[in-house]
């Protein structure tokens, strides 16, 4: 993990994203979240680790059309940029790698 | 659809920090999980839920950055704005001058009163344990009134010191009459005190050279000052050389030099000599009634007062005789408050701090007034920015920025003011204000403050009212503003007026009373009387004898010229009369409570030479000499006070003494002091043959022969041999002289008031110019259809007439109070009439007319073509 710096919350985040693909905005992340994963999320967390690895550039993002609901107001949707998922593999494989050299006897309980 | 939203605050609390970029799509998330809390938990949590939502938002990442917020840092932007402004300054110069200079000149004037106020404050604090020094007084209670005096009997000191453990050190101050004192060809008159040792560990005079401690210890030694030093020395090392006094054997031996007192000591000397100098009947048989010179005392910083003023009571018990214990208390006066007492400067201080306040206040009201007025003027540039996109928050900053930093410069102008006025001022009224920055850091704080405060203030209206204009109504050139800005500006208008109406009427109140004072008559002839010195150490003379035969010649001399219509003598003429006062008791009835009279030795021909005769009993003479050799002419204050109401067998005896002395007269009451206060018992001892003992010789001149009355005067004094130059004063300007303390604050009231009042009518003007500026329109359609100049002036100066008369009805009853405050002072004072109020009010109200109808008589004698043609 020594090049990207990818906390736990916000690859729950970025996984999220990539999960709900093209309908992936503020409210319906943190529902996918809260559902898939049994814990709440704050508002205010889940918007600042979206802006953050937005300027960090995991993520890009673009706004959807006005709508009669939500007082008119639009959405913003995110999607992942191909270095958000290169992060995200990263981890992935720096886990895989290290689940992957603990040796049997270790789980022998 | 459920029409309940969310709290109001905390939406628009979102709309203020949230980032632009972000706001949108967040403020969408927000709704759409608010409508849904609403479906599943009810309205109100999920009001509190969004309440939450929005708090937990609140965080760096979300919450807006402030640079690009901030346009005014933009290099570019800022320097148009500084460019418009000083075009604005430029396009109106008399407007900025007034401006600028009405502040700067505001500020200057506060800046001088208050290192003024600083300075009489600042009195005897330079000792560094002042607070634990006192001046040792006695307070006697006499009818019910309650008389304080500042000095001591003589043994006190010593004996407090022996007594009372809190008083860890003290001394006397004792000025003999004089002792002129010589080094080889060099003579000097020194102000000479003799000290006791304890002045050193009470005060904290600076020694140059030599052992303070151990000379003021020593017999025959004395304490000399700098400039002493180098009148008589020169640049010679003083120390350990010795001094002869001039017709007399001592000497004594230079053993310590000491720095001059500084200008705010209220001690001042030239040299010091040590206790065990003095003369016998001073050291030896000084009793407890002998109270003529004053003490200091330094108690221990853990003085307990409540248990001091005990003990003091049992010691004045203990050592005053019975009668008098009873009345006399000893009183403590802390060393910082000497000057207070001395010179009874508190009033004078309290009004010059007034003067100051109003000053400011009047200076910056005006500046935010013409700010207020002028930014009026700059509509069309408001309309071009906003229709360029200027935002409202810009215009409001732009304002503001462009007031402070006027301000501030004025500010900096006034201090600039303050060095060029102030060597000026300090020479015409004898004073020493220096203007140092780093003393005065709290007071140009202070000046910050109001600097920024003013600036706020003025460009307030301007950022709130004017920024808030629709470009298209600025454009028009349309004027429509909302009545409170005028009603502000009324309203400091007032303010302005009455403050200046106040300082009208205080001024002269000063001036009328310090003439009432001059005026009054004294109850004797003070008109062509001259005197001067008789003392002996004035002259080379070399003993009492050849002196008094020299003297005795002098007067046989002046007898003779047809110029001198009477000679007489006294310790002090009226009008120098100096405290010095003695109880006495009426022999008849000893048990009697003692009077405290004033005394003062005259000689023959005191009472017929200024004029004045007995009321009863007789006038003293050679021939009426009574037995005991003393006659006693009392005043009728004194026949009052002791109940009496013939002289008949009336016998005086001074406290402490058993001889008794006949009254022999009673004279009207005449001042002999201040009319300040009330006249004072007094007692007047008479000694046949020994006139010329006393200190003072007058001389009646012929009226209209006065010049060559000073000649035979001065030829006369010459043939005494004297040290210094003739020097002579007549009794009326001695008097005059006396009010000199209120002529300096009438002065620099007047000054001040003066200053005050330009300034409010500067301010009037320009709101005056303004406001006729607005109505050109109206004068021009006016003049068209007929009407005269005269209406228009009054049509346009009407509102400033009623804001003056309003200003008026404000200022009295402040007028009265504070003057009814003011007299309360003098024993002999004016009533305050209706016609100080009646002045004051014309003066404030001819001025306020002059500046507007200025400005009514330009707009109204316009050619009413030029004004209406733009249309």
């Amino acid at each position: 993990m020594a090049k990207v710096q990818l906390g736990e919350f916000e690859e729950i985040v970025l996984l999220t994203v990539a999960v709900l693909y093209d309908e992936a905005y503020g409210v319906a992340i943190k529902r996918e979240i809260e559902e898939r994963l049994d814990r709440s999320v704050s508002v205010g967390a889940l918007q600042s680790a979206l802006r953050r690895m937005e300027t960090k550039g995991f993520l890009k993002s673009r706004l959807g059309e006005a709508t009669q609901v939500r007082g008119g107001k639009r959405k913003r949707f995110f999607t992942v940029t191909p270095y958000g998922k290169q992060a995200l593999t990263e981890v992935r494989d720096a886990r895989l790698q290290l689940w992957q050299s603990i040796p049997k006897m270790a789980f022998d309980f | 659809m459920n029409k309940q939203y969310p709290p109001r605050w905390a939406q628009r609390f979102f709309r203020w920090f949230c980032h632009p970029a972000y706001y949108e799509d967040l403020a969408g998330d927000l709704a759409e999980l608010y409508d849904e809390r609403v479906q599943q938990d009810g309205i109100r949590p999920a009001r509190w839920k969004y309440i939450r939502d929005v708090l937990l938002l609140f965080r760096p990442s979300i919450i807006r950055p402030l640079y690009t917020y901030s346009i005014l840092i933009h290099p570019a932007m800022f320097r148009n704005y500084l460019k418009v402004s000083l075009r604005n300054l430029w396009k109106y110069k008399s407007y900025a001058l007034l401006n600028i200079f009405g502040l700067a000149i505001g500020i200057a004037a506060a800046i001088v009163l208050f290192l003024i106020v600083r300075y009489e404050q600042s009195f005897d604090t330079f000792h560094a344990e002042h607070e634990q020094v006192y001046r040792l007084g006695q307070q006697e209670t006499k009818e019910g009134k309650l008389d304080t005096y500042d000095t001591t009997p003589v043994p006190v000191v010593p004996t407090l010191l022996e007594e009372i453990p809190e008083v860890v050190s003290g001394t006397r101050f004792f000025a003999p009459n004089n002792i002129r004192l010589g080094y080889r060809d060099n003579v000097v008159n020194p102000e000479v005190h003799f000290v006791d040792s304890g002045f050193v560990d009470v005060f904290d005079f600076e020694t140059i050279a030599g052992d303070l401690a151990f000379t003021l210890k020593t017999e025959n030694y004395i304490v000399l000052t700098q400039s002493l030093t180098e009148k008589l020395f020169g640049n010679i090392d003083p120390v350990g050389k010795t001094l002869e006094v001039v017709n007399g054997e001592q000497q004594y031996m230079v053993g310590a030099v000491l720095d001059d007192p500084p200008a705010n000591s209220s001690l001042q000397f030239e040299a010091l000599l040590p206790w065990n100098n003095a003369p016998d009947w001073i050291t030896k048989e000084a009793t407890w009634y002998d109270t003529f010179m004053t003490g200091y005392i330094k108690l221990t910083d853990q003085t307990n007062p409540t248990i001091l003023s005990e003990k003091l009571l049992a010691f004045k018990d203990r050592h005053y005789v019975n009668e008098r214990a009873a009345n006399i208390q000893l009183h403590l006066r802390p060393l910082a408050e000497l000057r207070a007492f001395d010179t009874e400067n508190r009033p004078v201080i309290t009004l010059l701090s007034i003067i100051a306040v109003i000053t400011l206040v009047i200076a910056s009201v005006n500046f935010t007034n013409l700010a207020t007025a002028q930014s009026l003027l700059r509509t069309r540039e408001i309309g071009v920015r906003k229709a360029i996109g200027s935002l409202r928050s810009q215009l409001a900053a732009q304002f503001l920025t462009e007031s402070i930093v006027t301000c501030l410069f004025a500010l900096v102008i006034g201090i600039l003011l303050v060095h060029l006025v102030l060597p000026r001022f300090n020479q015409h009224f004898d004073l020493d204000l220096t203007f140092r920055y780093w003393q005065n850091l709290p007071l140009l704080g202070t000046l910050l403050a109001i600097g920024l405060i003013t600036g706020l203030l003025s460009g307030a209206y301007p950022a709130t009212f004017v920024s808030r204009l629709s470009p298209v109504t600025s454009l028009k050139g349309a004027n429509k503003f909302r009545s409170s800005g005028r009603l502000f500006q009324r309203g400091l208008i007032v303010v302005q007026y009455t403050a200046s109406i106040l300082l009208i009427a205080g001024t002269l109140v000063i001036w009328r009373q310090i003439q009432f004072m001059k005026s009054q008559d004294l109850n004797f002839d003070e008109e062509n009387v001259v005197a001067f010195s008789l003392r002996y150490e004035h002259y080379d003379f070399q003993s009492e004898e050849q002196a008094k035969s020299a003297i005795k010649t002098m007067i046989d001399r002046l007898k003779n010229e047809s110029v001198v219509t009477a000679i007489t003598f006294a310790e002090k003429m009226p009008g120098r009369y100096i405290r010095n006062y003695n109880s006495f008791y009426d022999q008849e009835n000893r048990d009697q409570d003692p009077v405290s009279l004033r005394q003062l030795f005259v000689g023959n021909q005191f009472f017929e030479t200024l004029g004045m005769d007995a009321i009863m009993g007789q006038l003293p003479s050679p021939e009426l000499a009574p037995d005991s050799g003393l006659a006693v002419v009392i005043n009728e204050t004194a026949l009052r006070a002791f109940g009496w109401y013939d002289i008949e067998d009336k016998n005086l005896i001074p406290g402490g003494e058993k001889t008794s002395y006949p009254v022999i007269g009673v004279v009207e009451d005449y001042h002999y002091q201040s009319l300040e206060a009330p006249i004072q018992p007094l007692i007047h001892f008479y000694y046949p043959g020994d006139e010329y003992y006393y200190g003072e010789i007058a001389v009646r001149l012929q009226p209209g022969r006065t010049a060559e009355g000073l000649e035979v005067l001065e030829s006369a004094y010459q043939s005494l041999e004297p040290f210094e130059p003739f020097s002579y004063y007549f009794l009326d300007e001695e008097f005059d002289k006396m009010y000199r303390v209120q002529e300096r604050l009438g002065l620099t009231a007047s000054l001040f008031a003066g200053i005050a009042v330009v300034l409010a009518s500067l301010g009037l003007l320009g709101l005056a110019a303004f406001a006729t500026r607005q109505r050109r329109k109206e004068v021009g359609v006016r003049k068209v259809l007929g009407a005269s100049v005269g209406q228009i002036i009054v049509l346009l100066s009407r509102n400033f007439a009623g804001l003056v008369i309003i200003a008026f009805v404000v200022a009295c009853p402040l007028v009265y109070y504070s003057a009814d405050r003011f007299l309360q002072d003098f024993a002999y004072r004016i009533s305050l009439g209706v016609d100080i109020f009646l002045i004051a009010g014309i003066i404030a109200f001819v001025i306020a007319g002059i500046s507007v109808s200025l400005q009514a008589t330009r707009a109204a004698s316009v050619n009413p073509v030029n004004s209406l043609r733009d249309e």
